[in-house]
């Protein structure tokens, strides 16, 4: 467990253990040495009931595409292969097929094809099975979406509009006109919550009188990894916890300089006796810009650094899968990627 | 420690034999071993890496992906007499299995407590 609140002077272990040191034009003591045999006296090895005792999780935030939360108590290794199974190995489906019987729109086939695959669809892929190279599209592996639209003039529309979107009737063509046709029983296993397009509103393509689009559209189940369209997350990040220590005190119009190193609200000019002094309230506010180091007056009053256990995990949803199930998710991957390995080295040895 | 599958693990998960190698040469002795990981990469890698260090018996563990443009990680694995790479390796995923497992627990507890700010209306579109 990180200690709690340090004082200035230190430059001892257990800053160097848990703190990451931000200097004015480096940063120092990044990675975690907190492995057996490294600290003499202290045993470090993994310690399930240790872990469960110190590891903290705490949500902050929560949205239907957003939620911030902070995780205590774990290496970086573990919170990077969840921020980048987020990105990269949480499936989704997208559209990977189009076939397109007609399209006399300004934007080319594949190009128009291009489009439609970045479209955010929304149905549950846990109901879907992947769809392996050689199998044919089914109901348990393949939505089908028909988009077809024809443009006219407007019979309604004013003399001299000069508003295509008036002038004509399906100028543009929008994610929300691709019509989802249910196949074998999916209508019935997806009546709760009908399957379409995250947004309604995305421009696929424009079009004048005469012109039309007829496509088909098959989605299928992937990951990330394979393309971008099939990642669930616009991004999932974390920064680590910032931290400010005062050496002694900032008094006077120097805690009011000092004040204005930082973003609003991270420190607090207050009054004690008649004298205004320099206080740190939020450091999480913080975005770490160094700002304070440049100037001379406040070398050596001043220590930045970064609690290396402390993550603020920041998951930006696209829309499909609410982001608190995104996570869980993410960890179940994890866990079972484990389990694949552990069962598949067991058959190799038994096998040599 | 047993390195034989139950009958009914093999009934019930297919176990997928090409996922995991040894690169030959690399067992000289039980005690040391470079695994080969098919279709792992980082997220994987380091995670696991991280684990195998944690065990007081591992003298060195360290991973690598030796080309970009092939999906193979491999992990390397020195331990002391006390165990073997094999069974290092196993402890290594249980622990990380078991991390995993208590990190989603935390997380539900704490969703269910509902102690956050809940933004209702989506102020971005």
């Amino acid at each position: 467990m990180v200690p709690e609140k340090k004082n200035f002077s230190h430059n001892d272990l257990d800053t160097l253990r848990s703190r990451v040191i931000v200097e004015r034009d480096r940063v120092t003591s990044t990675a975690s040495t907190d492995f057996p045999h490294n600290y003499p006296g202290q045993d470090l090895a993994w310690d399930f009931e240790k872990f469960k005792e110190s590891f903290k999780l705490k949500i902050n935030k929560l949205s239907k595409t957003e939620m911030e939360f902070d995780m205590i108590g774990i290496d970086a290794a573990v919170a990077n292969a969840f921020r980048r199974i987020l990105i990269a190995e949480v499936p989704t489906m997208a559209v990977s097929n189009v076939f397109i019987m007609n399209n006399t729109s300004i934007v080319v086939d594949e190009v128009l094809a291009h489009r439609l695959g970045l479209v955010p669809i929304l149905a549950d892929p846990t109901k879907f099975d992947f769809k392996g190279k050689e199998e044919t599209p089914t109901d348990l592996n393949t939505i089908v979406f028909k988009l077809q639209a024809t443009c006219r003039r407007n019979p309604n529309a004013a003399e001299g509009e000069t508003d295509p979107l008036k002038k004509y009737i399906h100028a543009n063509v929008y994610s929300g006109d691709m019509k989802w046709s249910p196949q074998g029983d999916q209508a019935e296993r997806f009546k709760e919550c009908p399957i379409k397009p995250v947004f309604d509103d995305i421009v696929v393509t424009k079009l004048r009188p005469g012109q039309e689009v007829d496509i088909e559209i098959h989605c299928e189940k992937g990951l990330g990894q394979d393309h971008a369209k099939w990642s669930p997350v616009a991004t999932a990040s974390y920064r680590l916890m910032p931290e400010i220590l005062i050496n002694g005190e900032i008094t006077g119009e120097a805690a009011v300089r000092f004040q204005k190193c930082f973003p609003a609200g991270v420190v607090d000019v207050v009054k004690e006796n008649g004298v205004k002094k320099a206080v740190v309230v939020n450091p999480r506010k913080d975005t770490v810009s160094r700002e304070v180091l440049r100037h001379a007056e406040f070398e050596n009053k001043v220590k930045l650094t970064r609690v290396r256990d402390h993550f603020i995990f920041k998951i930006e949803s696209v829309g499909a899968i609410e982001p608190q199930d995104l996570f869980v998710q993410a960890v179940k991957v994890l866990m079972d990627k484990t389990g694949t390995v552990k069962r598949s080295l067991q058959s190799t040895l038994q096998a040599e | 420690m047993s390195t034989s599958v139950s009958r009914m693990d093999e009934d019930q998960i297919e176990v997928d034999t090409g996922k995991v190698s040894v690169v030959p040469g690399t067992m000289i002795e039980p005690q040391c071993a470079t695994f080969c990981l098919q279709d792992e990469d980082h997220t994987l890698g380091n995670a696991l890496r991280w684990a195998l260090m944690k065990n007081s018996e591992v003298d060195f563990a360290s991973y690598s992906i030796p080309h970009p443009s092939e999906a193979r990680t491999n992990v390397r694995i020195q331990t002391s007499d006390n165990t073997t790479a094999a069974d290092a390796m196993y402890k290594g995923l249980d622990d990380l299995a078991d991390l995993c497992d208590h990190v989603i627990q935390a997380f539900q507890a704490e969703l269910a407590k509902g102690e956050f700010e809940y933004e209702e209306e989506e102020n971005a579109f």
